[in-house]
């Protein structure tokens, strides 16, 4: 019985164990949520600015798109609330992001669809990443979304 | 139909319309009106002269008035301003088939947020226009002689779960606005900016 089910055994762990390899973080490694994510009605990416230097005030950027209808909510306090996982130094647990940068709705030129929002850090000692959950809103005439996405960005070595 | 009848039928069709043509203003008489709760009880608002009253805009569907009410300033804030001797109405003016609206979505948040206050339908949106409601959670607390004293957002935290209030110090202006009149002061902030959903009117 063990003898027969031993090829069968060994086809599974062949199939399973590059699956393992590839989402297993490196011994020291730590996972990190995505640096981009979407849904039907909005992208949100975190970009990290280069160089970094350790102790010196930097600014990554929140890129939100809103789509499918929606524009982003400019009145909702948007924010970044950083996690364990962050090497960086912020201001508080729940930072404001302020616009830097927007863009009109294609076709809807008084509505926002495009928005840079800026997230001050101060960069620790080692590899700089940023870990956390950014909140933020998108609205339709109908509806409005308030969405709380994690979000996570190493700086290149 | 002559003239005069004409003219007459003319009034009589404007007059809610005229009744209702600017929204209720700090300090005037609010606006009165019957609406019914979720078991068909009506409540009329000119019954509770002599009482606080505070109304609150409400839509269950809308993140901002879920945000208030499961982690922000809404949270038990009418049993506590029921232990004061306020009464509190929250009012849906969200036509039928819109976000929020209708009996059994506000029976389910009224169990799940273990709401004990009224929740009056006004599917035609009447009493939202006649307060100038525009927005889901959005404040009007009445004097005890019937006149509107405050109209604006539960709090300065735009984020309905008071995270990020302006300023940096969290102020809850409908609840200040009540210890101002339960203490006999006038109330310092008469008028704030709602923020939240806007409200799902009939068009």
């Amino acid at each position: 019985m063990a003898h027969r089910l031993a090829p069968a055994l060994a086809a599974i762990l062949l199939t399973v164990a590059p699956a393992m390899a590839a989402d297993a973080a490196p011994s020291g490694a730590v996972a990190l949520p995505p640096s981009r994510q979407e849904a039907a009605a909005w992208t949100v990416a975190l970009e990290l600015p280069s160089p970094l230097r350790a102790g010196v005030p930097a600014t990554a950027t929140i890129r939100l798109t809103a789509r499918a209808g929606h524009h982003v909510n400019l009145e909702y306090p948007a924010a970044f609330k950083p996690d364990e996982r962050a090497t960086a130094t912020f201001s508080g647990g729940r930072i404001p992001l302020a616009v830097a940068a927007s863009g009109p709705c294609p076709g809807r030129p008084g509505e926002t669809c495009e928005v840079a929002l800026a997230l001050p850090f101060t960069p620790g000692a080692g590899r700089t990443r940023l870990s956390g959950t950014a909140l933020f809103s998108v609205c339709t005439a109908e509806r409005c979304l308030i969405e709380r996405i994690a979000l996570g960005a190493e700086a290149a070595k | 139909m002559s003239t005069r009848s004409l003219a007459a039928a003319l009034l009589l069709a404007a007059a809610p319309l005229a009744a209702f043509a600017a929204p209720a203003e700090v300090g005037q008489p609010a606006p009165d009106f019957t609406l019914a709760d979720l078991d068909g009880k009506p409540v009329r608002l000119s019954d509770l002269k002599g009482r606080i009253v505070v109304l609150e805009w409400f839509n269950p569907g809308c993140p901002y008035v879920v945000a208030s009410h499961t982690r922000g300033s809404l949270v038990d804030a009418a049993a506590r301003a029921s232990k004061q001797g306020v009464t509190w109405l929250a009012i849906n003016s969200g036509a039928p088939g819109k976000q929020g609206a209708g009996l059994e979505v506000n029976r389910a948040a009224r169990a799940e947020w273990k709401l004990a206050h009224p929740i009056l339908l006004d599917e035609a949106g009447t009493v939202g226009r006649a307060y100038g409601a525009t927005n889901t959670p959005h404040l009007f607390v009445i004097d005890a002689a019937g006149r509107l004293a405050y109209r604006g957002a539960v709090d300065n935290s735009p984020d309905g779960e008071r995270g990020a209030p302006e300023g940096g110090t969290l102020v809850e202006y409908a609840a200040v606005a009540v210890a101002d009149l339960l203490a006999g002061r006038p109330v310092k902030v008469a008028s704030t900016k709602a923020y939240g959903c806007g409200v799902k009117y009939a068009k």
